[in-house]
């Protein structure tokens, strides 16, 4: 196993039976005879717990293309558990070709959890759920608060226990996209970010490596204390404002993946972490003045 | 008369229902078909009164809501016909 924080040698397991990724609540077989996956995990996986062990409840192989495509423009393809959710994207992308796998495997598998498409981020004890649609700045804000202290759950996927209510850690490399990547880059010009790409949509995406100190926090979940439904509006001052809970009820549960499996259960979880948490509306422009707006939002 | 109009019986499915200190409106969920629907205090005053299992016509139920001898509106009519339709389609009501 590699130690956390000690740069990762990625052996020729990857390749053969596969290295087995440790993210919170999930171990992954990650496999690929691509370098570009192995560099990949090198660069932003560094501080993850992983091993040659061909196991895992995820198993995500990236596969080069067959035939001609090994040579004339090479491709990486998902294969998730055996399906193959996505068309092969260029070679290049390999790496990003895992993210996306992985994160088809916990919106369609993980359903011993309650799982919502929202970031999750901690401080103090007390967690933020973030749910948003795509282009709301939801990852911006989420990159913006981890990178100046904040504890990373997750940016994509909130994970909720629904025995206990309590929100899983999977922190993973960050999602940037468009504008956003030179603002965080602006920000955060230390930070280890990974090779630029255009998805299938055309659209510019970085993953940027998570906090050390949030991934060796694995395995501490959290407690929500506010659900807060962020928007980016350009110009407009920050304005948070309180959201009646049975509509954030009804606009969290329209983020769930996997209601419909956890049924009852996941309804009375989802009650009852929006009924213990502040439910906000937050727009905003300025990434400074919500920080600030933030940080004392939760100190009080 | 519609069908919807005619006297008819309803009852209620097992439903999960949820309201919050911060607003009178109701959240139900729906085991059956798994999905959320928001109603707001008449409403779910008005799946209370149609599940009590007697037969009643849209105009009784109105009538029940409104809680006054006074004829209703038609507005307040158009809203109950609506709304049982509503309840009927989404398993929230059932024909007994």
């Amino acid at each position: 196993m590699n130690r956390p924080g000690q740069s990762l040698s990625v052996d020729s397991s990857l390749s053969s039976t596969g290295l087995q990724v440790e993210i919170g609540p999930f171990l992954v077989r990650v496999r690929s005879e691509l370098p570009v996956v192995a560099t990949h995990l090198s660069l932003l996986y560094c501080d993850f717990p992983i091993r040659a062990v061909p196991e895992g409840q995820f198993d995500v192989a990236i596969v080069g293309g067959s035939g001609l495509h090994r040579w004339w423009r090479p491709q990486a393809m998902a294969v998730v558990n055996g399906a193959r959710p996505y068309l092969p994207l260029p070679a290049v992308l390999g790496g990003a070709v895992m993210e996306w796998g992985l994160n088809w495997c916990i919106g369609n598998k993980a359903h011993r959890f309650l799982v919502l498409h929202a970031a999750v981020v901690e401080r103090g004890g007390n967690a933020i759920i973030l749910p948003a649609p795509p282009g709301s700045g939801k990852s911006t804000l989420c990159a913006a608060l981890v990178y100046s202290g904040w504890r990373l759950l997750s940016d994509e996927f909130a994970i909720v226990d629904p025995d206990t209510r309590q929100l899983l850690p999977s922190p993973r490399p960050l999602s940037l996209k468009e504008g956003s990547i030179e603002i965080i880059r602006r920000r955060h010009p230390s930070v280890v970010y990974g090779p630029e790409g255009h998805d299938v949509e055309g659209t510019r995406f970085v993953h940027a490596r998570p906090p050390s100190a949030s991934v060796q926090r694995a395995h501490e979940p959290a407690t929500a204390s506010c659900v807060i439904f962020p928007r980016y509006v350009p110009g407009k001052e920050t304005t948070i404002e309180r959201v009646p809970k049975a509509h954030a009820l009804m606009d969290l549960a329209g983020q769930s993946f996997n209601i419909a499996y956890n049924g009852t259960k996941g309804f009375d979880c989802l009650t009852r972490m929006v009924g213990q948490s502040d439910c906000l509306r937050l727009e905003y422009s300025d990434l400074d003045d919500v920080l600030v707006q933030l940080n004392r939002l939760i100190a009080a | 008369m519609t069908e919807i109009e005619k006297p008819r019986r309803w009852k209620a499915p097992v439903l999960v229902w949820t309201r919050f200190e911060d607003s009178t409106e109701w959240v139900v969920f729906n085991p059956q078909s798994t999905e959320l629907h928001l109603i707001n205090e008449v409403a779910h005053r008005l799946w209370a009164l149609a599940s009590e299992g007697r037969a009643r016509t849209v105009e009784d139920l109105a009538v029940a809501l409104a809680a006054e001898d006074a004829p209703v509106s038609s507005e307040a009519l158009r809203f109950t016909r609506d709304m049982l339709v509503f309840m009927d389609d989404t398993g929230l009501l059932q024909p007994a």
